[in-house]
């Protein structure tokens, strides 16, 4: 834990420079006229401060009595109270829709989306999870594009589906 | 208008039919969130925002403060009966109510519960009418300076309450104010952080952020986890009623909850988390019947009252400042702004149709609430049973088209998706992520205060000192910060002897 929480303040502490170097390349201006970078580079420095204060304090703390990634001890831990297969699985597919939401469109795309999460969640019969993700698909296309006028993206289906609705 | 002229006002448009529906929904979909472990308030709101563009503001803000109530009401039913807290305010209550559950007591746990939110609620609803309007004209009186030590020591208040790490929060206020300074800057517009692409000019919207670090983590961190069955224990109506010494020792606890919890929502942060502690803490404090622990109805009564009031209070801030102290709160401000209105303290006078149309129907709300919790508690507690791989999925879809109806926009599900993951890996690590959204909502009104500030003062720093209102808040968020570590300190000092 200690270790993942050293890598993430790194992280924070790496955007904090990249910020605050961003900020100080911005017109300052002059404390009676605050100019654009004024107040990020403040923000900065706190970010720096804040950060730079985490990475130091775990490491002080905490850094050497934390067992290395990979270890027995973290794997053990880690194995009965996660599934980080199924994560990862589901983290795919949302990374899936969102890039294909824009060329398949939204019915295609949330529907192949709803029918795998379904399977990642534990639902494994394919025929009831089509029909469910039919029903939700239904349903929600009808609330967000026909009811609130939602423009989703129709994609490669939407010349059909204007035609079905008239 | 006085507050009773307002009130009677206010009663005419909530009891509206329209008006009245959508508070009977927002205390349903609040119930039954309140029920579901997982989706807490502040994510279904924010999930519902895409639906209040067609609505009127007044139906938005009624709805929203009806789930806000309604999952505060939901919370307890599934603490009591299953040892399972539906929401974050309703663990307290998994201490003493599961417990009475155990002992053939759930009826009684339940009615104290639903009869003691129901008290806590119209004295905070009463508190909210008379004490919102009293702070507006107040804030009349507020200059910029008074604006930005308001929003700074809220946040350093936060990040003392959070219960965490306080270096943790802190980190995670940095990081909510960089994203505040994200697009083009109101003064000169100056493009800042937007590495180029134009979609950024507008800023980090936090609705995506708030529902990635909310809503999508949350669905993550449930995938991640193991999942148990549940077995729910069966309340018949006629065990609802709690006998005569339980009511007695019943009433002072919910008494000290609604005032402890109206007090604690005042306060940025999770007021009504924290509400429940106290009051529980005090309860334990005060017991005669040595029954803690074992399924005092105290510490029901007490902390049940407590998360209810502690929203009433919340609300008092936004309505009169129009600053809000908690990420729902944010969510309640942009059903405000999406339909152009700025909330603050002319609020009252330019639209009092909204403000007292909403106290009154949570007024309204409140009794549905009551009516609900009582009889049909078992048909809400069954909703537990909602297999996840049902609910899940349609979390997620209601996040993945909601988010992309509020700008139209493919780069909003994708922030909301990337904080998603970041929600995911940071509360895997204890990070609490509601200092970070709130950072990023009062971040640029910080921005704009202090630039005034600066502006009209020459530079001058001390104005922050030398206003009384400014100062006096200084003071407070000072002793805040330093008081734990002077109390740590003298308990660590050296004994003489």
């Amino acid at each position: 834990m200690k270790q993942k929480e050293l890598l993430f303040a790194l992280f924070v502490l790496l955007v904090a420079i990249i910020y605050e170097v961003m900020a100080l390349r911005m017109p300052r201006g002059h404390i009676t006229y605050p100019g654009p970078g004024f107040y990020p580079s403040l923000v900065g420095i706190f970010l720096l401060f804040t950060s730079g204060s985490f990475v130091l304090w775990t490491l002080l703390k905490g850094g050497a009595k934390a067992p290395a990634l990979g270890s027995s001890e973290v794997d053990k831990v880690d194995s009965k109270t996660t599934h980080p297969g199924k994560t990862s699985l589901l983290i795919a597919l949302l990374l899936f829709y969102v890039t294909t939401l824009n060329s398949l469109g939204f019915l295609l795309a949330i529907s192949i989306f709803l029918i795998l999460s379904i399977r990642i969640f534990g639902y494994r019969r394919w025929l009831p999870s089509l029909g469910i993700t039919i029903a939700i698909v239904a349903i929600s296309y009808f609330s967000f594009v026909v009811w609130l006028k939602v423009p989703l993206p129709q994609g490669i289906l939407g010349d059909f589906v204007e035609g079905l609705l008239g | 208008m006085n507050a009773f002229a307002g009130l009677w006002h206010g009663f005419s448009v909530a009891l509206s039919p329209l008006n009245l529906l959508f508070g009977f929904l927002g205390a349903v979909i609040g119930t039954v969130i309140g029920i579901l472990p997982g989706l807490g308030p502040l994510g279904t709101m924010a999930l519902l925002l895409s639906l209040t563009y067609g609505f009127d503001p007044v139906a938005g803000m009624i709805l929203f403060a009806g789930i806000y109530f309604g999952a505060m009401y939901g919370g307890s039913t599934t603490s009591i009966l299953l040892n399972i807290p539906g929401e974050a305010a309703s663990v307290v209550t998994v201490l003493e109510g599961y417990k009475m559950s155990r002992r053939g007591r759930a009826g009684a746990a339940l009615a104290v519960a639903a009869v003691g939110s129901f008290i806590a609620g119209s004295i905070s609803i009463v508190a909210l009418s008379f004490l919102a309007p009293t702070l507006a004209e107040a804030a009349l009186q507020f200059g910029p300076a008074e604006y930005f030590t308001v929003a700074l020591v809220g946040l350093v208040i936060m990040s003392r309450l959070t219960g965490g790490s306080l270096l943790k929060s802190l980190m995670m206020i940095a990081l909510g104010s960089a994203l505040g300074t994200v697009g083009m800057e109101t003064v000169a517009g100056y493009m800042r952080y937007t590495f180029g692409m134009s979609i950024l000019a507008q800023g980090i919207d936090f609705l995506p952020v708030a529902m990635g670090l909310f809503g999508i983590s949350e669905v993550l961190i449930t995938l991640a986890s193991p999942q148990e069955n549940v077995s729910l224990q069966q309340v018949r109506f006629r065990e609802l009623w709690p006998t005569r010494q339980e009511w007695r020792r019943s009433f002072g606890p919910m008494i000290r909850g609604s005032f402890i919890g109206f007090f604690t929502g005042l306060v940025p942060g999770p007021s009504p988390v924290i509400a429940t502690m106290i009051s529980y803490t005090v309860e334990r404090k005060l017991d005669k019947h040595g029954e803690f622990g074992q399924g005092a109805i105290e510490g029901v009564a007490g902390p049940e009252a407590a998360n209810n009031s502690a929203v009433g209070g919340a609300y008092v801030p936004l309505m009169a400042l129009g600053i809000p102290f908690t990420p729902a709160m944010a969510v309640v401000m942009a059903v405000l702004l999406i339909h152009g209105i700025s909330p603050g303290p002319m609020l009252i006078t330019e639209r009092p149709d909204l403000f007292w149309g909403v106290i009154a129907s949570m007024y309204i709300g409140n009794f549905m609430l009551l009516i609900f919790n009582l009889p049909l508690v078992g048909v809400f507690a069954k909703i537990i049973r909602i297999p996840l791989y049902l609910l899940m999925p349609l979390v997620l879809l209601l996040c993945l088209v909601g988010v992309y109806s509020i700008n139209n926009s493919i780069l909003d599900v994708w922030l909301m998706i990337g904080f998603g993951l970041l929600g995911y890996v940071m509360r895997r690590l204890e990070f609490d992520v509601a200092p970070l959204v709130l950072a990023l909502v009062l971040g640029p009104m910080m921005e704009r205060s202090f630039r005034e500030t600066m502006m009209i003062g020459q530079g001058d720093l001390t104005v922050f000192l030398t206003r009384p209102i400014s100062a006096t808040l200084l003071a407070v968020g000072t002793l805040v910060m330093v008081a734990p570590l002077l109390k740590k300190g003298w308990r660590q000092r050296p004994s003489r002897c």
